[in-house]
């Protein structure tokens, strides 16, 4: 069959991947690749098999759903979310490009996610922290960043960033582990960390309050700041501002 | 309630001038005067007294008796009894004199009497504004305690409610939708504790009387139904100390612990973690202990702070400061130990 979707089903409970597989039987297009248990390997069969279809559940051991969409090329997926939260958090999803499924659902309904998708192949996906903060309305920010370096997934905590620079298309995240490069902006990432802890300092460069060392006067009106390992970066006028605000 | 406290209050006072006012007729009539004048001239010289002594009652509520500061409190009440008695009794003097009710030798014999007496109602009024503003607080204080207690009830209730937690709802029915094609007795079994749990939960906020043994039968049906959903990832340990089954316990108290437990212990692990419940006795004290593993790559998962500390305002809420509860937060290890001393409990 040349319409056939290939799928990749995500869910850290035995139980759930197996409903879901049960349920997918019923649709002869959709064929299931790899099931995974937790985010890491989701990554890995993703970037693997190159699925059109991923079934995502979003509560998982190691990544949750959001980060493994972080971590994999996006430009020809389909996300389906399969969560068990409420209605009400969820409700946002319905003005994006994705469909979910709450737990249990129906035979009818995943015909409908199916379809819908099929519709969509394709167009790509929506801003995904604009969905974290729906979802997550308990943890409003990022505890922690993950990142994509070769075959390897780092999983940085925030409170051990120092600071993050901005590298063309990429951000240089500076942690007490060492550096590493993620692609993404840095206006992107600022919107996903906490105000309190994160400042940005200049256009190109932002710091972690709690790893900064001192502020020092180079020249009138020219700041620089000295990070705990060292670093030194320059102030703008307006991320002055927001150092001597935030400091109090 | 508090208006009619009041209108009482000061019916009952102003019959009690009544005798007084008796005292004073009494008094005017061994001095010699026909009844008929001395129960006019004694009502005549009650009845101002029993109004400005109604208004003692603003003077006590300034003056409020502490046995701390009675020293403060007892000269000024002291001196008003003097100056009120005393210009009164002169007025009333002065007055009964111009109006002529009584020759003036015996108004001078029966001016100390006046005297006294008024002396005497001035000081009755303000014991008896004493006693009832005492009877009001009294009674306050009981309603303040009445509605402490109904506050108390309704936060056990909304605590209760909320741990029918929707998440563990409809992941577990998830769970059951998955059983029924491939094991049907299974599916059936699970659906059979999620009833039985759910029900004991709602009934748990009924009951009088609680037990550690009905939460710890509580547990082990939630952690049944969990086991289900995580399979091998949960391992539970139990390990109790039947004496303590009978243990009077505050409904629900541990529940949100071993849910927390598995929240962020199981859930973010992908490898097995074991939820660890201990209630033992250790001399005269009962310690009752939830840990749970953590997978230390997956710190973080966001803050237990708040359900943590309303668990400790309702452990101290129950047993006083009889109970204690500990937390140790480690890298691979999360326990929350509870002891409480049974010998304060007596």
């Amino acid at each position: 069959m040349t319409d056939q979707l290939t799928a990749v089903v995500v869910d850290d409970e035995k139980l759930a991947r197996q409903y879901m597989l049960e349920m997918l039987a019923a649709f002869p297009d959709i064929r299931v690749v790899a099931e995974c248990a937790d985010g890491f390997a989701a990554v890995k069969a993703v970037n693997e098999h190159r699925p059109q279809l991923l079934f995502l559940d979003i509560q998982m051991p190691r990544l949750d759903g959001f980060e493994v969409l972080e971590l994999v090329e996006t430009d020809n997926l389909c996300v389906v979310f399969v969560t068990a939260f409420d209605q009400y958090a969820v409700r946002a999803f319905d003005s994006h490009a994705v469909d979910y499924l709450l737990k249990p659902f129906s035979k009818e309904r995943l015909g409908a996610a199916i379809e819908k998708v099929k519709r969509h192949a394709g167009s790509g996906l929506p801003a995904i922290h604009e969905l974290r903060k729906v979802v997550r309305k308990d943890a409003e920010y990022l505890t922690r960043v993950v990142v994509k370096d070769g075959p390897t997934i780092q999983v940085i905590p925030c409170a051990d960033i120092v600071c993050i620079t901005a590298e063309d298309d990429y951000v240089n995240i500076r942690s007490t582990e060492g550096s590493v490069l993620k692609h993404q902006s840095l206006a992107g990432l600022e919107e996903s960390l906490d105000p309190d802890k994160f400042v940005r300092i200049h256009r190109c460069s932002m710091v972690n309050i709690e790893r900064l060392d001192r502020i020092e006067l180079l020249a009138r009106d020219k700041y620089v700041a000295v990070l705990q390992d060292g670093t030194e970066l320059r102030i703008s006028r307006s991320g002055h501002q927001r150092l001597k605000e935030l400091l109090g | 309630m508090a208006r009619n406290f009041h209108t009482s209050a000061n019916i009952a006072y102003y019959l009690a001038w009544l005798p007084l006012t008796g005292l004073v007729d009494v008094l005017l009539i061994l001095q010699g005067i026909g009844v008929v004048p001395a129960l006019i001239v004694g009502f005549s010289f009650s009845l101002p007294m029993a109004v400005v002594g109604g208004s003692a009652r603003y003077m006590c509520r300034v003056l409020p008796l502490r046995r701390d500061r009675l020293l403060q409190v007892l000269p000024p009440l002291g001196g008003v009894t003097f100056l009120i008695s005393g210009t009164w009794t002169g007025l009333f003097v002065i007055i009964s004199r111009a109006l002529a009710w009584l020759p003036p030798g015996d108004l001078m014999d029966i001016a100390g009497f006046l005297f006294l007496v008024s002396a005497l109602s001035i000081d009755f009024s303000l014991v008896f504004h004493y006693l009832m503003i005492a009877m009001e607080e009294a009674q306050e204080a009981r309603q303040r305690a009445e509605e402490a207690k109904v506050l108390s009830r309704e936060a056990e209730l909304r605590a209760l409610r909320a741990q029918l937690n929707p998440h563990f709802l409809f992941n577990s029915l998830n769970s059951v939708a998955a059983l029924t094609a491939t094991d049907p007795a299974a599916a059936r079994e699970m659906v059979l504790r999620m009833s039985s749990f759910f029900r004991s939960t709602l009934a748990a906020g009924r009951q009088e009387v609680f037990t550690l043994g009905e939460e710890l039968a509580l547990l082990r049906n939630y952690l049944d139904i969990e086991q289900v959903r995580f399979g091998e990832r949960l391992v539970v340990r139990e390990e109790v100390d039947a004496s303590l089954h009978s243990l009077k316990w505050p409904p629900l108290l541990l529940q949100p612990l071993v849910e927390n437990a598995v929240k962020h212990g199981v859930s973010p692990s992908a490898d097995p973690v074991t939820v660890d419940i201990r209630a033992l006795r250790d001399g005269e004290a009962a310690v009752i202990r939830v840990c749970n593993g953590r997978d230390p790559e997956a710190r973080s998962t966001g803050g237990t702070g708040i359900g943590l500390s309303s668990s400790r305002e309702r452990l101290s809420r129950f047993f006083g400061d009889a109970a204690t509860m500990t937390v140790e937060a480690e890298d691979r290890m999360f326990c929350v130990t509870i002891r409480i001393d049974m010998e304060k409990l007596k």
